[in-house]
């Protein structure tokens, strides 16, 4: 169903015609997704439409266009994955990809405000500059930050010191399905970006819960981020080519180690040592396959995981960064994080200690660059699991389920070899909070990887259900439009809430709802 | 001014020259006796003698109200006998007094019945009563005095859920670092129970040592420390709540899947406010005066107890001359407590009697940055020594002197005051018996302007310098301020009511034109912000209609 030549000529009338396709050349361009496909690498539900609006006052006008005509709409900034188009037929897309300017950077109060396709690096090189960093989320600094801040989920390694996407939101402005314009927080009373909530309660509690709308409820055209302190230099120079950018030259007082423990527990004691003791800037867990992964792609993984490497110097092993201010500082964090060690059995790897590896991981570290590539550049196919956040300890529990549960597919042959536990463990806020991932690698060209790939993705969400392990990552709003048919039962029916919201604010449905809920009929 | 508010004004006024007025302010020693006693943690409230034993008499509780109202419901007090049991409920004159009014310029009204529920399931069969008979309540968590007017009866006729009484401590985890708590508990009695365990409450400025924690945490009340706010909502977590509908919910990682028990057994600690699902309903509830839902209990974020704590202390004439410090430090996460104090505020939160507190402001230069360096378990004299060299370094870029004493200022005491709640009285009623706050956010380097719109403002209406309170509390690790003014006021001279009154409102209008975020407005502050964010209260209103639709929950308070 092709759109009706007014409501085309409509849409084209606010957006120019250089800025809106039907042309099935430009819509196939979207539809390759392999991220979160249930079947293949091509997305199923193709749109009416694509436009790229440039301005609020354009997705206002789009929105009301599509509220007279029943049309759906749906948002995209940077787009990861399937979850980035509408899933219900005859709708469209906004690609929000001229909407990418950092409107400001507010040096003394530590925040920048961006447009959607604002990536990480673009806001992380800026910021350096004015002595300041951004939080980058897991996928890499080649996300949108707004997205991730929004509408989306996404964790990063650096959440030790700067915190997760979500509760780092400031002033946000909103389009709601109905074409209106919300602005939270200060902004609405146009008192500048520095706090996102109130006037009393706080409206980011339905803009966004421990993940965003994915699009489903309107579209944010703005937003307030914090930013946090960088001691480092303004430009960061790099000698080698991608993906072995080095550090040209060793930053002051940062040092990332790498450290192995005699088993999970004295790990997970070394990381609640280490985020209570208010030390550190960013650390992980990262599982022996996880290195290998970031390490070497393909054949050259398959080699190095069949030498047993990184499982013998990995298996336990934590990525640590201290990065700090002064000399002081530095002296009294190493302090610590020693004894730290002693406690707690920890041994330095001296995988880290060359300074070509300290070169190397810093760039990991403070650009976040090695996991798309290590994702997808081993079978192909790759998908997520587990990944609740709260506690230390409940990472840890996240880990040993996963790696149980998915070894018995490793078994079967329709997962990649990784020694089932393929993970990473991030802490936040300097330990109060901490989750799992546990990602999954199969042939998304072979039916049979890809049905196991699902069917494993089945049995970790009864797994989360049945051992108490916290509402997924991702399958909330991945999995079919029955995606909160499992966890709302158990967690106090939250969809019933998220239904009302939906039929209030978005009341002729026109925000795509897919991946956020269907309204309360 | 029209002829209601006349009306109100009058009634204020003459309350303020007679004993048996519900407004303004008793006399703190007077307060002293009808404040909750403290009471041991993990046990139920112990009620103050005189409303155990009017409250015990059945005959007064079946009693109709003492000043029927339009909402007032029918035969309300059997039916909430049935849910309470007669001991719980009451309608005693001198109970329902209590509740009428406070210390804020909200005008009073009497509620109908006082019933303190002991747990969820009552807190939810009262919300469906009141949905059935469309009786309105008003949660209350804490002891008096209150200051706002939010938990003063917006209607004739209410019913105040007095939840001061759900006293537990349900759980104290050192390893996570949290404490799962009842509505009802204080910081007084919260305090030395984390403390045993070696962690630390995050306290707002010297709280009264009846204010409930969880009430705090709700009103989005600043903390001391601004390294420990991430986020505008810390240190809450998650929460169980009963929405306006009566379904019971609960937010975060306390959703599930599981039972407590079970997410527990399972290395959970209900750390995580984030959900669950798309949603983060806890956001909603906090700042919403109560017409949203009842908490029946939440997790707040504790962090370690310090084993050493030195106190600085940076005199200025000018705000401004402290303001760069501050960011620095709040940028470097350096210090632990950090906040901006003018003369009068830090005379009356370490001196008790007026007299005192003058002789000691005397001394004081006009604002003083006050923070506190600490070092933990590991190497604390350590920790102590490089951010303390590292915080004289910015101060000298800055061209601030830090110094551990100032005339008339015992450190010591000083820390032991920002370490606590306030001893008796409570420190806004030293200075001359009554205070009345305006606060807001805004962003540090703001601060000297708003001070100066306050100065313009007092010198119009005469209010006097002196009788200024001023507090910065950095939030949100330095990204925003809180600021608060108090102007306090002897409640018994009328002249000076009208006069706090008129610097009051003058103000509040001054200031949000200027650009003060009213995140948390309260009583008449509502529609001047109603008229500068109309979207949001839409929004708002649309989402009171969701969790409330019949708006059972403290009707005309905030927008609703």
């Amino acid at each position: 169903m092709a759109l009706a030549k007014d409501i085309y000529q409509q849409l084209e009338a606010v957006v120019g015609p250089e800025n809106i396709s039907g042309s099935s050349a430009v819509i196939w361009s979207y539809m390759y997704q392999p991220f979160g496909n249930t079947k293949g690498v091509w997305a199923e539900t193709l749109p009416e439409a694509v436009l790229l609006p440039k301005s609020t006052e354009e997705v206002v006008a789009i929105a009301k266009i599509c509220n007279r005509h029943h049309i759906v709409f749906k948002a995209m900034s940077t787009g990861w994955g399937i979850h980035n188009l509408p899933g219900v037929k005859g709708a469209i897309v906004l690609d929000l990809r001229r909407m990418n300017s950092i409107l400001e950077i507010d040096e003394k109060n530590m925040f920048a405000v961006v447009e959607p396709s604002v990536i990480c690096m673009q806001l992380q090189v800026e910021a350096l500059r004015k002595g300041l960093n951004c939080h980058i989320i897991g996928a890499g600094s080649n996300t949108s930050v707004l997205a991730s801040a929004t509408s989306v989920v996404g964790y990063g390694p650096d959440g030790l010191s700067m915190g997760f996407s979500g509760r780092n939101l400031l002033g946000v402005e909103w389009v709601l399905p109905t074409g209106e314009v919300l602005k939270l927080g200060s902004l609405g009373s146009g008192d500048g970006w520095f706090c996102g909530d109130g006037p009393g309660p706080s409206l980011r509690g339905i803009l966004r819960g421990w993940e965003g709308a994915w699009g489903g409820l309107g579209v944010i055209t703005k937003c307030a981020v914090k930013l946090f302190h960088w001691p480092g230099p303004a430009e960061l120079e790099m000698k080698n080519a991608q993906p072995n950018y080095t550090l040209k030259e060793p930053i002051k007082y940062f040092r990332a180690s790498l450290f192995n423990f005699p088993s999970l527990e004295k790990l997970g004691e070394a990381a609640y040592k280490l985020g209570e003791s208010e030390v550190g800037y960013f650390i992980t867990r990262l599982s022996p396959a996880f290195v290998g992964l970031q390490m070497a792609g393909g054949m050259n993984f398959v080699r190095l995981w069949e030498s047993g490497m990184p499982q013998e110097m990995l298996k336990y092993a934590l990525l640590f960064v201290i990065f700090a201010n002064s000399e002081g500082e530095f002296a009294y964090q190493q302090k610590v994080l020693d004894q730290i060690l002693e406690e707690t059995g920890g041994e330095a790897s001296p995988l880290a200690e060359t300074e070509e590896m300290q070169g190397l991981t810093a760039i990991s570290v403070i650009k976040v660059d090695a996991v798309t590539r290590s994702c997808f550049r081993s079978a192909g196919g790759f998908n997520t699991s587990f990944g609740a956040m709260d506690t230390i300890d409940l990472a840890l529990n996240q880990v040993r389920a996963g790696t149980e549960l998915k070894n018995s597919y490793i078994k079967k042959g329709v997962l990649m070899e990784d020694g089932g536990d393929n993970s990473a463990t991030l802490v936040f806020d300097q330990g109060h909070m901490a989750y799992t991932e546990v990602l999954l690698m199969y042939d998304n060209h072979d039916d049979k990887s890809t049905e196991g790939a699902m069917a494993y993705i089945g049995d970790s969400n009864q797994a989360c259900l049945k051992k108490s392990l916290g509402t997924p990552i991702f399958q909330l709003s991945q999995v079919g439009t029955g995606k909160h048919g499992l966890f709302s039962p158990a967690c106090f029916n939250y969809d019933k809430w998220q239904k009302e919201i939906k039929r209030v604010f978005d009341p002729n449905n026109t925000g795509d709802p897919t991946a956020y809920t269907e309204p309360k009929k | 001014m029209g002829k209601a508010e006349a009306k109100r004004k009058k009634k204020r006024q003459v309350a303020a020259k007679s004993k048996k007025t519900r407004k303004p302010a008793p006399q703190p020693k007077k307060k002293r006796k009808t404040s909750a006693q403290p009471v041991k943690p993990r046990k139920a409230a112990a009620r103050p003698k005189q409303k155990l034993t009017s409250a015990a008499k059945p005959k007064k509780t079946l009693k109709p109200a003492a000043r029927p109202g339009k909402t007032r419901p029918s035969a309300g007090g059997d039916q909430l006998i049935k849910i309470f049991g007669a001991a719980r409920v009451s309608q005693d004159p001198l109970v329902l007094r209590q509740f009428e009014a406070d210390l804020s310029f909200s005008p009073a009204k009497t509620p109908a019945f006082v019933v303190r529920p002991s747990r969820a399931e009552e807190v939810k069969a009262l919300v469906e009563w009141a949905n059935r008979t469309a009786a309105s309540l008003v949660p209350v968590s804490s002891g008096p005095p209150h200051f706002r007017g939010d938990t003063v009866p917006g209607r004739e006729g209410g019913v105040v859920v007095d939840l001061s009484g759900m006293k537990k401590i349900l759980r104290l985890d050192r390893r996570n670092r949290v404490a799962m708590i009842e509505p009802g508990v204080t910081f007084q009695e919260l305090k030395p129970e984390a403390e045993k365990l070696g962690m630390k409450l995050m306290l707002p400025l010297a709280p009264r040592a009846t204010k409930s924690v969880i009430g705090s945490c709700l009103e989005r009340e600043p903390i001391l420390v601004p390294k420990y706010h991430w986020d505008m909502s810390d240190p809450l977590g998650c929460t169980e709540v009963v929405f306006g509908t009566g379904d019971i919910f609960r937010t975060g990682a306390a959703a599930g899947p599981g039972t407590l028990e079970q997410q527990w057994a399972a290395g959970q600690a209900q750390k995580s406010p984030l959900g669950p699902g798309q949603t983060d309903l806890f956001r909603v509830v906090q700042g919403a005066q109560g017409t949203l839902g009842i908490l029946t209990w939440a997790t707040v974020r504790l962090e370690l107890l310090p084993s050493i704590q030195k106190l600085y202390l940076a005199g200025a004439g000018k705000v401004e001359e402290l303001i760069d410090l501050v960011y620095g430090m709040q940028r470097l996460k350096l210090g632990d407590e950090c906040l901006i104090l003018n003369r009068l505020d830090l005379a009356a939160i370490l001196e008790t009697r007026p007299a005192e507190i003058n002789k000691v402001l005397a001394g004081l230069p006009p604002y003083i940055l006050i923070f506190v360096v600490a070092g933990y378990d590991r190497f604390p004299e350590e920790r102590v020594d490089y951010q303390t060299k590292d915080i004289m370094e910015l101060a000298r870029k800055h061209g601030v002197q830090p110094v551990t004493g100032l005339p008339g200022v015992d450190a010591g005491k000083l820390l032991r005051a920002l370490s606590g709640p306030s001893a008796e009285p409570y420190w806004k009623l030293r200075p001359r018996g009554n205070c009345a706050d305006i606060f807001f956010l805004t962003t540090l380097d703001r601060t000297p302007g708003f001070i100066k719109v306050m100065g313009e403002v007092m010198d119009k209406t005469g209010f006097p310098a002196s009788d200024l309170g001023v507090y910065i509390q950095p939030v949100q690790q330095g990204r925003s301020c809180h600021l608060e003014f108090s102007l306090v006021f002897a409640p018994d001279d009328p002249a000076g009511v009208k006069r706090a009154r008129e610097t009051f409102d003058r103000a509040g209008l001054a200031l949000l034109t200027q650009g003060a975020f009213f995140s948390r407005p309260y009583g008449s502050w509502t529609e001047m912000v109603r008229r500068r964010d109309p979207e949001s209260v839409t929004a708002l209103k649309k989402v009171k209609n969701i969790f409330d639709p019949r708006n059972v929950m403290n009707p005309g308070k905030l927008f609703f």
